[in-house]
């Protein structure tokens, strides 16, 4: 399994490693943004099989990756990681295409459960 | 090219450069406890440096078990751990460490990396380290030896208050006075077991006499001829209850309880994140992840923590068996416990009998022939063991 860690924050895509690290024999890949992650995503042909992006960070933000990821490519699960908690933050982001949407501050509980509903919920779909 | 044994011809080489230090008490900033003449070398550890031996080379020698030759032929290289021969020409190493005599100022103190047999005893104040098995002809004296496997002495040990002898395996002597004695399986007296502190995860069994004075506990029981003395010497024996598991809780408690206060900082510093959650920066949204995902780190070491001793008191229990059996008699002034409570013996009684814990307040003596006498018990709890069982919620 490829994971793609899109944050702008070290210490976050640490974490996310280690929680994620529980789904099993997982490949990570780390970008600091959104333009880091589109190089990342075009040197992997074979695609990732989940994308954690984060929504503020330099460069391009979470929002418009999602978007340009979206333009070319419906399929890969993406869930937004990040401290936006309005509604209508929540919205703009399921309208740019990702599939899941987790607000910091959050448990490492909280995220694995989001990941592991989001990719078993796409698994049923597909 | 490696020349073993099998190989090498005699008067092949000779010797150039001899590089163990074969005499410590050249150092003048070494103890006087810790000067030696026996070689010790590691595996790997150069031994000397040679050169081919013409015909009429004076000192030409044999390779023995566990050296080599270097792939250059330049130098001898030792195979195993152990001690250094060299002797009629012929160079070896065993990974057994032999004494011929004492361990005293002649040998000093002896740390070694595999089994050890002493042909004679160890003088007071000298120690005896060794990860394998300990085996000493004489007697020992207050000394401090310590096997990571058996401990066995053909004599007795005579501690005089100082002497400690702790083995990872089975400890055995003849007797034993004034020493403390630590074991992970059963300690073994052939004759007497006097004024020690004895503590086993195995059995106690002082075969052909008594035990008396000082402290025996046993995780597997305790069974002696005579238990307790005339003269009504204190005596404490202790059945059924680890001594390992107190060993346990004084290691590992305090790490535990300091592992607890630091989560319940965390834990607190968190809260007051959480609690106005909706008012939080984006940069204290994300420290507070952080601080969660500490939180979580933290409570899976103190669950792996507590899992491990789980099963350290699991096996511990497993092993543990609450009676003492005493074959020709009991004196008056004996403490007895076992894991909960405790009973003094206060008149004598002859054997063979068994003696065991009955419900939550006595202590019954059950002759082979049949009578069973009771002695009023009181409770009695190690306050380690009760933390340890606290620590583990195994209260009831």
């Amino acid at each position: 399994m490829k994971i793609l860690l899109v944050d702008d924050s070290r210490t976050m895509r640490n974490i996310q490693k280690k929680v994620l690290g529980d789904l099993g024999a997982v490949e990570f890949s780390e970008a600091g943004d959104g333009l880091e992650a589109l190089t990342a995503i075009a040197s992997t042909p074979e695609g990732f099989n989940l994308i954690m992006v984060d929504w503020n960070m330099p460069n391009m933000d979470g929002i418009t990756l999602i978007s340009r990821i979206r333009e070319k490519d419906k399929a890969t699960p993406l869930i937004m990681a990040t401290t936006e908690a309005e509604k209508s933050r929540v919205m703009e982001a399921l309208k740019a295409g990702v599939n899941n949407y987790v607000i910091k501050p959050f448990t490492p509980e909280m995220l694995l459960e989001k990941v592991k509903t989001t990719l078993e919920k796409l698994k049923a779909v597909a | 090219m490696n020349t073993t044994l099998d190989t090498c011809l005699s008067g092949q080489y000779r010797l150039k450069q001899w590089l163990v230090n074969t005499d410590k008490s050249a150092q003048d900033d070494c103890s006087h406890y810790d000067r030696s003449h026996i070689l010790l070398v590691n595996c790997g550890q150069i031994i000397a440096h040679i050169a081919p031996a013409a015909e009429d080379t004076p000192d030409p020698f044999t390779l023995g078990s566990g050296i080599e030759l270097t792939s250059d032929a330049q130098s001898l290289r030792a195979t195993i751990t152990g001690q250094l021969y060299r002797q009629d020409g012929r160079i070896w190493v065993e990974d057994e460490l032999k004494i011929g005599g004492d361990v005293d100022f002649s040998t000093g103190n002896i740390n070694f990396s595999g089994n050890v047999i002493i042909g004679g005893g160890v003088a007071d104040l000298f120690q005896v380290n060794a990860k394998g098995s300990i085996r000493i002809a004489g007697s020992v004296g207050a000394a401090e030896i310590n096997a990571g496997g058996d401990l066995i002495t053909s004599a007795g040990i005579l501690g005089n208050g100082k002497g400690r002898c702790t083995a990872g395996g089975l400890l055995q002597c003849t007797h034993a006075s004034s020493a403390a004695l630590y074991s992970g399986q059963d300690v073994i007296a052939r004759r007497e077991l006097f004024g020690c502190q004895v503590f086993s995860s195995g059995a106690v069994r002082v075969e052909a006499g008594a035990l008396m004075g000082g402290e025996a506990v046993a995780a597997g029981g305790i069974n002696c001829r005579v238990l307790g003395s005339v003269s009504g010497s204190p005596t404490i024996v202790c059945a059924g209850q680890d001594p390992a598991l107190a060993q346990l809780a004084r290691e590992r408690l305090p790490a535990l309880e300091a592992q607890r206060q630091k989560l319940q900082q965390t834990r607190q510093s968190v809260e007051s994140f959480l609690k106005n959650a909706k008012m939080l920066s984006p940069a204290q949204k994300e420290k507070a992840t952080e601080i969660l995902y500490e939180v979580a780190q933290q409570e899976a070491v103190i669950q792996k923590d507590l899992a491990a001793l789980h099963r350290d008191w699991k096996t511990s229990q497993d092993r543990s068996r609450s009676e003492i059996r005493v074959e020709r008699m009991l004196h008056a002034g004996v403490t007895i416990r076992f894991p909960g409570l405790q009973a003094t013996t206060t008149t004598d009684q002859r054997g063979p009998m068994r003696i065991v814990p009955k419900g939550a307040d006595q202590v019954a003596l059950i002759s082979d022939f049949g009578a069973t006498r009771l002695l009023a018990a009181r409770p009695f709890v190690d306050p380690l063991i009760q933390s340890l069982s606290k620590a583990l919620n195994l209260e009831k």
